[in-house]
């Protein structure tokens, strides 16, 4: 006998359009396949790193052991405490400004001001700095002024874009319920935008962790992972400055969940999607 | 064109509530509407249903949706005026009340958010408590209360729009413009939506429903009086580049109202009547004078 007999031609033809609807455009996936898939392609990605890699560049186990060595140490906790407290003053402080912009969009007067900031995002951060030493005296200051500027020119891009292309329909709709200009400002402007104030927040995170260590290292001065990362010959080498990458990705990965979710919990008519 | 006392015999006509006077409006050097004029009145029936319900209706790119902005104060006319309420001021965005197609409605607010938003900017209503007090009822006469803690998006199509106009009524409009309620409905679902646009109108004496439509069969339908808008100078009926008013026909003196109206023979014929004026209407057969 074949093997098509030995197995049930049933199971086989189930897992083979399992197989294919992977491979379809446009096709849903449940929760369970996406997890599972995600577990091998990361264990494939693992594999490829170690299988791959260039003799220079750390394998897997050699960070894992940078890691434990470097919770072991005070300078990790204090560098990951300082970078912490950066990235979350610097979330908050973006976040107001960069909502505030946007919002203020809505105003004629101010759009070209709005607009003449969004253009920022050109602007070389490393030039920058000269800036904040001359306004600000402390470390902590300069370093938060160069990554609230970094982030908060791309969450008001963004975030502008959002309040420019609210249809004129729905000003309109409150228009024919008696409301006033700033009744309409407050319902359509800012409160029906919540939903992507809080989508245009995961980017502003993802931002401030890439830019952390770069504003950490142009700045010079009050130590954070990124210093640590700079001066790595300190701390063993390459390895840890991956390691130190790794905790930085998990870190954002987490705040980036905690958003998403506080999204749901501020915004309770959006549906949460099944599968994906 | 103004309704008068011939056009209706059995009705006390009671002061304008909503004039159009000689309304003209261009876009891009381009006229779009030419002198449209027109007046509602407050109308009283004794005896038979008591709000009023009117169209009007012509075929697409006939300039209803211009015209209708214009009436709700949301466009200025170039020449003109319309006038609202028992006073006769002119109109203004809040004045009288626009359902738009799709019926629009906060989504992040629960249907009774919705109707108490809307509440909050109504004089005639005291407190907070009158307020739900009166959202309350409101949906229960729309037969949505059980929805009252749903979110829009949960709601039917069906659901949304008397929603929406339940939303136009507790703001305190009497007179409520609904822009184009059948489009894209099958045959049932418009009969259900032209029975609940009936209910709503006959609601309080005070109601006056503005039905925009291209749709001849529920406007002659459920309508007391409809306006045949299109491109056709009026006085003459030659045809024209710009859109008016071109016929003004009071249904209740031709079908007098009946719940089974629509399987009245007149009926059929006025049907017959305006489906043959339709394509002159939509400025079909035009030729440019040499």
């Amino acid at each position: 006998m074949s093997t098509t007999e030995e197995t049930p031609p049933g199971v086989f033809s189930s897992l083979k359009s399992k197989l294919k609807k992977q491979f379809t455009p446009n096709e849903s996936q449940s929760d369970t396949t996406f997890w599972l898939l995600g577990t091998l392609q990361l264990i494939f990605l693992v594999l490829l790193w170690e299988l791959w890699r260039a003799p220079t560049i750390p394998g897997t186990v050699g960070v894992l052991t940078a890691f434990v060595n470097l919770v072991q140490t005070y300078d990790f906790w204090e560098g990951l405490f300082s970078s912490l407290t950066l990235a979350m003053c610097s979330l908050l402080a973006a976040t107001a400004i960069s909502l505030t912009l946007s919002y203020s969009y809505a105003i004629p007067f101010m759009r070209p001001m709005v607009t003449l900031f969004t253009k920022f995002r050109f602007f070389a951060l490393l030039g920058l700095t000269i800036v904040p030493r001359i306004l600000f005296e402390g470390s902590f200051k300069i370093r938060l002024s160069l990554l609230v500027f970094g982030v908060s020119v791309y969450f008001a891009t963004g975030m502008m874009a959002v309040v420019r292309d609210i249809p004129r329909k729905r000003f309109e709709y409150l228009q024919t319920l008696g409301k006033t200009d700033w009744q309409v400002f407050w319902e359509i402007v800012v409160i029906e935008t919540i939903p992507h104030a809080f989508e245009n927040m995961r980017q502003n995170n993802a931002i401030t962790f890439t830019l952390l260590p770069l504003v950490e290292v142009i700045s010079r001065t009050g130590g954070g992972l990124g210093m640590m990362m700079w001066d790595s010959k300190k701390y063993g080498g390459p390895v840890a400055t991956f390691a130190m990458e790794l905790v930085l990705l998990l870190i954002g990965v987490c705040l980036d969940h905690l958003i998403k979710k506080g999204r749901l919990a501020a915004c309770p008519h959006l549906e949460k999607k099944k599968g994906h | 064109m103004s309704s008068d006392k011939a056009l209706f015999p059995y009705s006390i006509l009671k002061s304008p509530i909503l004039t159009a006077k000689g309304v003209s409006k261009s876009y891009d050097g381009r006229q779009i509407l030419n002198d449209v004029k027109f007046t509602i009145h407050d109308v009283v029936r004794p005896g038979q249903r008591e709000g009023q319900l009117l169209s009007i209706l012509g075929p697409s790119g006939a300039g209803k949706t211009t015209l209708l902005r214009i009436l709700c104060g949301l466009e200025k006319p170039d020449s003109g005026s319309v006038l609202v309420g028992t006073d006769q001021q002119p109109v203004v965005a809040g004045r009288v009340g626009v359902v738009a197609q799709h019926s629009p409605l906060l989504e992040h607010r629960r249907a009774l958010g919705n109707m108490l938003f809307a509440a909050s900017g109504n004089p005639e209503l005291q407190d907070s408590a009158d307020e739900e007090e009166q959202a309350m009822q409101l949906l229960k006469s729309f037969g949505i209360e059980d929805q009252a803690d749903k979110f829009p998006a949960k709601l039917s199509g069906g659901q949304r729009q008397r929603l929406a106009i339940a939303q136009q009524i507790i703001a305190g409009n009497d007179v409520i413009f609904l822009d184009e309620p059948f489009k894209g409905l099958d045959l049932v679902a418009k009969r259900k939506v032209g029975d609940m646009i009936i209910e709503t109108s006959n609601r309080t004496e005070k109601t006056t429903i503005i039905v925009v439509t291209h749709d001849i069969y529920e406007a002659v339908r459920i309508s007391d009086m409809i306006w045949l808008m299109g491109l056709q100078d009026p006085s003459t009926g030659d045809p024209a580049h710009v859109a008016s008013i071109v016929a003004q026909i009071n249904l209740m003196d031709i079908i007098s109202w009946r719940d089974d109206r629509h399987r009245l023979p007149a009926y059929l014929d006025m049907i017959e009547h305006i489906a043959d004026r339709f394509p002159a209407l939509a400025g079909l057969g035009f030729k440019d004078p040499e």
